[in-house]
């Protein structure tokens, strides 16, 4: 069992080429010129993402208290800074 | 939001809370799992987790349980009996969505599924994890009895911030 996909802002370059999206089978990820999107109740925790990122920007979490009362609580957005 | 409404909101949730306390019962609906949460929830009653110390029992009736763990995007033919099974509990009563397929439709999106369980019967708790293993499902318990508090938010999901 792997705990839950990370995103560090700081790293994440969406508007450069995308790679977690093309590696992504479920659509959990979505980029746009500006913006990084992951839904972690599409992501299955298969890992292509975190070797494709060229920034090595995806990680996974060691922490355990992931349950949420609000279907949004699951989303996040890196907006291209 | 005036102060009469949030003063509601907040008598109910206190009244929820207070309800759903001491020993409670489970019951698990497998509503198209690949069975990976199936073995985790399983894995919940063994010495090592062990959840019938904090007082969470499985049961095997919906007429006995106070909370119910739904696993599976939701097949067609599984959103019925999931209705029903609900309409079953007494309450008051708790839904935790166990698992990514669950919370969003996951790998199995597709056409025969309905995606996630939220839209057939309403979702107190969101599991994600593809399975959430068992210390993820103990969380999801004990905050949907309102022991413990919500950690992850939309803002903290970054490396580093949760």
């Amino acid at each position: 069992v792997r705990n839950l996909l990370r995103v560090d802002p700081a790293r994440c370059r969406p508007a450069e080429r995308g790679e977690c999206t093309s590696a992504c089978p479920t659509g959990a990820i979505s980029v746009t010129d500006a913006t990084f999107r992951l839904d972690l109740a599409h992501c299955i925790q298969c890992a292509r993402c975190v070797t494709a990122c060229p920034n090595q920007a995806l990680a996974f979490a060691d922490d355990y208290e992931v349950g949420v009362r609000a279907r949004s609580d699951l989303v996040t957005v890196v907006e291209q800074r | 939001v005036s102060d009469a409404e949030l003063q509601a909101v907040r008598e109910s949730l206190l009244a929820r809370s207070r309800s759903l306390r001491r020993s409670l019962f489970i019951r698990h609906v497998d509503a198209g799992s690949d069975g990976g949460p199936e073995s985790e929830i399983l894995a919940l009653t063994n010495p090592y987790y062990d959840i019938s110390r904090l007082g969470f029992f499985l049961t095997a009736s919906p007429r006995h349980a106070d909370i119910l763990m739904v696993s599976g995007a939701v097949t067609r033919a599984m959103a019925e009996p999931l209705r029903v099974t609900l309409a079953a509990m007494p309450e008051p009563r708790a839904v935790i969505a166990v698992g990514t397929a669950a919370c969003g439709g996951g790998i199995d999106a597709a056409d025969h599924v309905l995606g996630g369980i939220d839209r057939v019967v309403p979702v107190d708790v969101y599991v994600p994890g593809d399975p959430p293993s068992p210390l993820m499902l103990l969380h999801a318990l004990l905050l949907a009895v309102g022991r413990v508090g919500q950690r992850l938010t939309a803002t903290n999901h970054r490396a580093g911030g949760g």
